[in-house]
């Protein structure tokens, strides 16, 4: 399906990501794991295409598209929902689901609306909220809305950039259930993702990315029982955390007691 | 009765036409953030272009009409797809605004270049019998005025609200990344609306020219009238473009018919003052909609670029010493003519300060100008004052105007704050035409003394210019020092980003305020000096364009560099003196220039020059094995 060879990418002075090389076949949920700057975002904007890339090759369905424009990329069936629930605020929800079809200008205005419905199946929380500007939707809701427009263009793959950030944890259940669903119907999913315990849970294969660079891949189970893994993305440092503020609510304690025996 | 509505009618006629500009304004706002001041050229261009088909080339008034809209459709088209669209993904907002002061120059001096500066009017379209309906007598021209802007307000509300292009178009404003990725182009979309506002221009400067006299530069008095009604209904509501520019209309048709006429102006301005500090989103704006400087996210930055070193002071030593020699080398035109350039200077000293240092947009910087050259000139002409106490009256008149509209202006920032000024110059430009008594009137004031400090007089061109020459070094120094102490480091900040900056504890309002009354006070020491030394002061010496002209002596010039300027200053100057036969082309070269300049120097002359030098130092330096650099990036 899509097929990254030796890919470099990056903003104004020099790469930020150095030769990935990454496939993702078809209705597989892949997903990309690391810290905050790692180049997760980087590899799907050059995927999608808001980034140009300095080195290697892009492949969907066996086609080259590293050098197209965004537009004839969404055309292909390929789409992005990028990071940070990029909607547009002041527009309806209708009308933000609405433009996720711009590509599909064949369709008249009663087809899409049967989109609509169709893909709103899966959020019930907006059918009842079509005419509400989107920017007064709450976190989650927009989170929702940002894929639903995603999948108004009838995509074949599906790029998710950080689809659980800053959302409350039922939501965060309830967006990879989804996500799953959508594997289920033949959806190809490219998954980048922080929370690396749910999506190595749901994704089928897994790519570790550190400093710009690929430095381990698997099975998603495999990847999740993996030490390093384990150790740097699954609560490692949430150990450590946890002592360290134990330590410092022990030292408070004494501390109080101490005031309070003099 | 019969005349309140008579009035009332002229006053929705000419809201009809405001209202129509103010969906120009509107609809190229909401796709690309940016308020395109060169909108009301548009209309100029295609009146005479009908003019000129009709007259010229003896169509018949419809072609003429479809030919002259055409003509300037493609006209906008071709601007924004060279400049104005390429441009959004180079400069920042504020420099986007003066960029479209610059096509407004440009336009407005192509057409005195092409029709000249006399004023213009089209024949009504069906006869000049009014029709009396009511005891009500309505010109036919007004039929064709409302008519059309209703025709385009539903046109356009349709095409906006309910097709996809419409969608794709509101879209491309609320989240460019978005629309991207949703496969909408951009760039296109930017295109049509810039172009689509051309068209809307066009038609509405058909539709007044039978009952509006034009002129090259009435461009100038659309694009106000219709960013006026735009900010009173609010920037980005379609609604309000409307209620705006009808309010807009009815109100200055009632001032002037109730009022006076010469005042008129003034007050429609304090109507927009009031509306802005009320409701600084607009009269029409949604309660629950975005805060407007929420879109003032920085698109592109620049840093400020500065020579230093010892080899800084080589060169301002031997510049120092040319200026010093210079007027022994020219003759005593081009040593008035660098006189004018010092004194311009000054007030652009001010305007680098407040525009390149913090970050601030103002279109008013003349209407300091005006103050300070009237209030000295007048006290010396008319209360035998000495000049020298005259200059410190009208700084500290300057300075007070400046603190006022600080407080009106406190809570606005961009494309508000920039219109603000603009009103404030206008209020200053229609009080020194309307006060005739005091001022002279259009006339101007004659009679004005030579400068003088205790009994010696500044007669000669060659005093002033060491006067002058001697202001300008001492300001520069200081102001040189200024910018590296804290203060400078802090507006800066403010340039940079002032929630930021205001997240470290600087008091963004009170710094605002401080650079805005700096820079007025060297505004009105430069229209004092100006006045002093022509002898004369007239109101569009000092007026609006005059504004226009100080930012892009400092666009050309260099932002943000200090003495960049003087660059600018001194090529707009002395190039019409330098070219006498060539002065009709003044205006054009002038926004040709700064259009340029934006487009391909961003830094300005000086700013570009800096870089070059700084990078063979660098070079040179890394080649002898070095390798520090002498460039400094501030970024703050």
């Amino acid at each position: 399906m899509l097929k990254l060879h030796g890919l470099s990418a990056g903003y104004g002075v020099g790469p930020v990501v150095h030769d990935i090389n990454l496939s993702v076949a078809k209705g597989e949920i892949v997903t990309l794991i690391g810290a905050n700057g790692a180049g997760k975002s980087t590899i799907a904007k050059a995927v999608s295409g808001l980034l140009g890339i300095s080195a290697g090759s892009i492949e969907l369905e066996g086609r080259r598209i590293d050098g197209e424009r965004p537009r004839a990329r969404v055309l292909a069936g390929l789409v992005h929902v990028p990071e940070g629930r990029q909607i547009f605020p002041n527009l309806s929800l209708r009308e933000n689901l609405q433009l996720g079809a711009y590509t599909h200008q064949h369709m008249a205005a009663s087809q899409v609306e049967g989109r609509i419905q169709e893909v709103c199946v899966r959020f019930p929380a907006l059918l009842g909220r079509l005419d509400t500007a989107a920017g007064f939707l709450s976190g989650g809701q927009q989170q929702m809305l940002a894929i639903a427009r995603g999948l108004m263009a009838k995509p074949r793959l599906i790029i998710l950039d950080e689809p659980s950030l800053g959302l409350s944890p039922a939501f965060v259940t309830e967006i990879f259930s989804m996500i799953r669903a959508l594997r289920d119907q033949g959806l190809s999913v490219l998954l980048s993702e922080q929370n690396a315990r749910l999506s190595l849970a749901v994704a089928d294969r897994g790519y570790v990315i550190e400093m710009g660079r690929i430095v381990l891949e698997g099975a998603g189970k495999d990847l999740l029982g993996h030490p390093e893994v384990t150790e740097r993305y699954l609560g490692g440092a949430q150990k450590a955390e946890e002592s360290a503020t134990e330590q410092q609510s022990e030292s408070l304690v004494a501390r109080l007691r101490q005031l309070l025996a003099s | 009765m019969d005349t309140a509505i008579q009035i009332l009618l002229g006053g929705v006629l000419q809201g009809a036409i405001f209202a129509m500009l103010a969906l120009g304004f509107s609809l190229v706002y909401r796709v690309t953030g940016i308020v395109n001041l060169a909108q009301g050229a548009f209309c100029v261009v295609a009146a005479l272009a009908m003019y000129s088909l009709e007259s010229v080339f003896g169509w018949a008034p419809l072609p003429a009409a479809a030919g002259a809209l055409a003509g300037t459709t493609l006209f906008g088209a071709l601007l924004g797809a060279t400049t104005f669209v390429p441009a959004l993904s180079l400069l920042p907002n504020s420099s986007m605004l003066m960029l479209t002061v610059g096509l407004l120059t440009l336009i407005e001096g192509a057409i005195l270049a092409v029709w000249g500066s006399q004023p213009y009017a089209l024949p009504p379209f069906s006869g000049e019998a009014p029709v009396v309906i009511a005891g009500v007598r309505i010109v036919p021209q007004g039929f064709w005025i409302i008519g059309t802007a209703v025709v385009v307000i539903v046109t356009l509300w349709l095409v906006l609200a309910r097709t996809t292009l419409g969608k794709a178009l509101r879209a491309c404003s609320d989240n460019p990344a978005a629309a991207r990725l949703m496969g909408i182009d951009v760039e296109r979309m930017r295109l049509l609306s810039f172009t689509m506002a051309s068209l809307v221009g066009a038609i509405g400067g058909i539709m007044v020219a039978p009952v509006t006299s034009l002129e090259f530069d009435t461009g100038r008095f659309f694009t106000n009238s219709g960013f006026m009604a735009v900010a009173i209904g609010g920037m980005g509501s379609y609604i309000g473009a409307i209620g705006g520019g009808l309010l807009l209309g009815v109100t200055e048709q009632v001032a002037a018919g109730y009022v006076s006429s010469l005042f008129s102006n003034a007050l429609t301005l304090g109507l927009l003052l009031i509306t802005l500090l009320w409701r600084p989103n607009g009269l029409f704006a949604s309660l629950g909609s975005r805060r407007s400087d929420a879109r003032e996210e920085l698109r592109v930055q620049r840093a400020i670029v500065r020579l230093s070193g010892p080899r800084a002071g080589l060169y301002a030593a031997l510049a120092l010493l040319g200026v010093l020699v210079l007027p022994y080398l020219v003759s005593s035109g081009v040593l008035s003519s660098l006189v004018i350039t010092g004194i311009l200077f000054i007030a652009v000293i001010g305007l680098d300060l407040l525009m390149g240092y913090t970050g601030q947009v103002s279109l008013g910087q003349a209407g300091f100008m005006a103050i300070g050259g009237y209030t000295s000139a007048v006290l010396a002409t008319n209360y035998d004052w000495s000049p020298l106490s005259g200059v410190v009256a009208g700084m500290a008149l300057s300075l007070v105007c400046a603190i006022v509209v600080s407080l009106v202006t406190m809570r606005l920032r961009g494309v508000y704050l920039a219109l603000a000024t603009l009103a404030f110059g206008l209020l200053v430009d229609s009080l020194a035409v309307g006060l005739t008594d005091t001022t002279g009137g259009p006339s101007g004031l004659v009679g004005i003394p030579s400068f003088s400090v205790g009994d010696y007089a500044f007669t000669t061109p060659r005093s002033m210019y060491y006067l002058v020459v001697g202001l300008i070094v001492a300001l520069l120094i200081f102001f040189q020092g200024g910018i590296k102490s804290g203060f400078g480091r802090a507006i800066q900040a403010i340039r940079t980003d002032h929630m930021a900056a205001a997240a470290f504890g600087v008091n963004v309002e009170r710094y605002k305020m401080a650079v805005f009354a700096v820079s007025a006070v060297l505004a009105s020491l430069a229209g004092s000096l100006y006045g002093f030394f022509f002898h004369f002061l007239s109101p569009e010496m000092v007026g609006t364009s005059r504004s226009f002209e100080m930012i892009a002596m400092l666009v050309i010039g260099g932002e943000g560099t200090l003495v960049g300027p003087l660059f600018g200053t001194a090529l707009l100057t002395l190039l019409p003196t330098i070219f006498q036969p060539f002065a009709v082309y003044k205006t054009a070269a002038e926004g040709l220039l700064m259009v340029l300049a934006f487009r391909f120097l961003p830094a300005g002359l000086f700013g570009t020059a800096v870089a070059w030098i700084t990078r063979q130092a660098v070079r040179r330096k890394s080649d002898a094995g070095l390798g520090a650099s002498g460039l400094k990036r501030s970024l703050p």
